[in-house]
């Protein structure tokens, strides 16, 4: 009887140890592509779909780029139907790793990693590094990371005429809280 | 000669009336109401799920930005959120605290996309009637 019970007590304590995988389904990305003194071109989506494997570092999420939502509905429809072509091309995704990642490190403290790995957004896959803010709390791992794209990279067409309207280098602020299944 | 300033003020009021209203229009207006809209399909959560699953550039082409009506059991409940038979995640138009879990309902939202990630169907917009 004991020994079932250490042998259980291995198999649970092997399954926590185990059981790697942080999510989450309800992260948020923001974009902001404004110019100062100009019309506010800013988007937010807070249904990203996120994991993270402790074990790997494996960080891999995705965006729907229909779920992006704008003070006006115009601004909307011009950012799907003309910029990213969402019908053409629904999502956006990010397949990365987080460079020398240690679950057990985690604390409740903020600590940045380097994170490196392919963004793919109206089709076209980029290869981007960045910096990535890790804390634990109450057993949920809050991911924060901003970094800058360019539409011309990403094959994002903007018109000359509006051209000035746009910033060049469009600000992207993630914010995900991962927990674990 | 009185008519003249008349003639100023109204032309005046009417440019600044018509210039509201195109600025209200750019900033507010061309928001989609699926409440008047009919829905493009109807059909239960399964089988849409399984079409996602089975082919999802097909089936993207077929439901992307439709008004579609899903029947199916309620799984998980938030607020905020429905999640039909663990696959399909509603997001309501309006929080609603009245649905429960294991009641079946037809949900009606614009379909946003499939999320291989978690191979899960997204919706927003939603209600139920």
């Amino acid at each position: 009887m004991k020994k079932f019970a250490v042998l259980t007590m291995c198999l649970f304590v092997g399954s926590l140890t185990f059981s790697q995988k942080m999510m989450t389904r309800s992260g948020e990305i923001k974009f902001d592509a404004s110019v100062p003194n100009m019309v506010e071109v800013a988007g937010i989506n807070s249904t990203v779909s996120c994991i993270l494997d402790e074990t790997t570092g494996d960080f891999v999420a995705l965006a729907l780029v229909k779920a992006f939502k704008f003070k006006a509905p115009l601004m909307e429809e011009h950012f799907n139907e003309n910029y990213m072509e969402s019908s053409q091309f629904p999502k956006s995704t990010f397949k990365g790793k987080i460079a020398n990642f240690d679950a057990s490190k985690l604390s409740s403290s903020k600590t940045v990693y380097d994170l490196e790995g392919d963004l793919t957004i109206h089709g076209v896959t980029k290869k981007i590094k960045t910096k990535i803010s890790l804390a634990l709390n109450a057993g949920k791992v809050n991911a924060i990371s901003n970094f800058t794209v360019k539409a011309q990279d990403y094959k994002i067409e903007i018109p000359s005429l509006v051209k000035e309207k746009f910033a060049e280098n469009i600000k992207i602020a993630i914010n995900f809280v991962l927990e674990g299944k | 000669m009185k008519k003249k300033p008349l003639i100023i003020v109204i032309s005046l009021l009417v440019v600044i009336l018509v210039g509201l209203i195109g600025y209200n229009y750019v900033m507010f207006g061309g928001a989609r109401d699926l409440s008047t809209e009919d829905a493009n399909f109807t059909v239960s959560s399964k089988s849409i799920s399984g079409e996602f699953a089975a082919n999802i550039d097909a089936s993207n082409k077929k439901y992307l930005e439709k008004a579609v009506a899903i029947k199916g059991t309620i799984t998980a409940v938030t607020a905020s959120e429905l999640t039909l038979d663990n696959t399909i995640i509603c997001t309501l138009n309006n929080p609603n605290t009245s649905f429960k879990k294991d009641q079946t309902v037809t949900v009606k939202g614009r379909i946003v996309g499939y999320d291989d990630l978690m191979g899960e169907l997204k919706l927003d917009q939603c209600f139920c009637n």
